[in-house]
């Protein structure tokens, strides 16, 4: 296999990466919404919602001070963090994790929040598959018109 | 002036004698002895050198050829349902495609090459 991160194929990979990140950033979409019910109490804390941080990934080449390109090598998730908003507390006696007083805290996850980033990852991954088609394109163009 | 003086040319007294003396003379269109062709490329790749072209195509086959199975094997992991990224699988192919289609028009060039030269050597 040839490296990876050089080449002609540079492009390809850098879509990848952010295929990658966007597709990852669903999962934790669809963790939230999964967890969304999770209740708990002031002992047991309810499901916190949880946040991807994107962060560019360098080139390893330019970051030692060798490289030339100053082209990126795409996208990275740097960590995930937790929302800080804090738990809504309803007052529902009956529920088993109700304290004494009868108040249940639930998870800080909006899922009318939660459905518009799904909408907006979506796009961002067709964004991406459109500059890798675009890409992709451009060198096989580049091919069929000066070729043959 | 006329616009159609033709410059004088000059440069043949230096650069390109005439034989001198009679055309069936065995002198003058003396050939020198030609001399056996020396192979003085570097054996093998070299660091930083040029390597033999035969090699280089031979090399850029192989890679391509290393692509498409690096793509075979991704489909297979894929259907065999492995943990792998379905982006990756397209993306691979995508990769042997162009590299592929590459290779093949550096071959046309080649072959196209090839064939004028044996037109003019015929």
């Amino acid at each position: 296999m040839t490296n990876p991160m050089s080449g002609i194929f540079r492009g390809f990979d850098i879509a990848s990466t952010g295929l990658r990140a966007e597709l990852q950033r669903s999962e934790i979409v669809a963790s939230n919404l999964g967890n969304m019910h999770r209740t708990g109490n002031a002992e047991k804390l309810p499901y916190r919602r949880k946040v991807v941080v994107f962060e560019e990934a360098l080139n390893q080449a330019k970051e030692a001070g060798v490289g030339k390109s100053d082209t990126g090598v795409g996208v990275a998730i740097s960590r995930v963090a937790e929302d800080s908003t804090p738990f809504p507390v309803f007052y529902q006696p009956g529920h088993p994790d109700a304290d004494e007083k009868g108040q249940v805290m639930s998870s800080n996850v909006d899922m009318f929040k939660e459905l518009v980033d799904m909408n907006i990852i979506q796009r961002s991954f067709d964004a991406n598959l459109k500059a890798l088609k675009s890409y992709r394109g451009m060198l096989q163009n580049t091919l069929q018109q000066l070729g043959g | 002036m006329s616009g159609f003086d033709i410059p004088k040319i000059s440069g043949f007294a230096s650069g390109f004698k005439l034989p001198q003396g009679p055309a069936s003379s065995p002198e003058v269109f003396k050939i020198p002895d030609i001399q056996p062709i020396t192979d003085d490329r570097p054996q093998g790749p070299s660091v930083g050198g040029s390597k033999p072209f035969d090699g280089f195509l031979a090399d850029s086959v192989q890679k391509v050829s290393d692509m498409q199975n690096t793509t075979k094997g991704m489909v297979k992991s894929m259907v065999m349902g492995e943990d792998v990224d379905l982006h990756e699988v397209m993306i691979a192919g995508g990769k042997s495609e162009v590299a592929f289609n590459l290779m093949l028009e550096v071959r046309n060039k080649l072959i196209d090459a090839w064939e004028k030269l044996s037109r003019s050597a015929g």
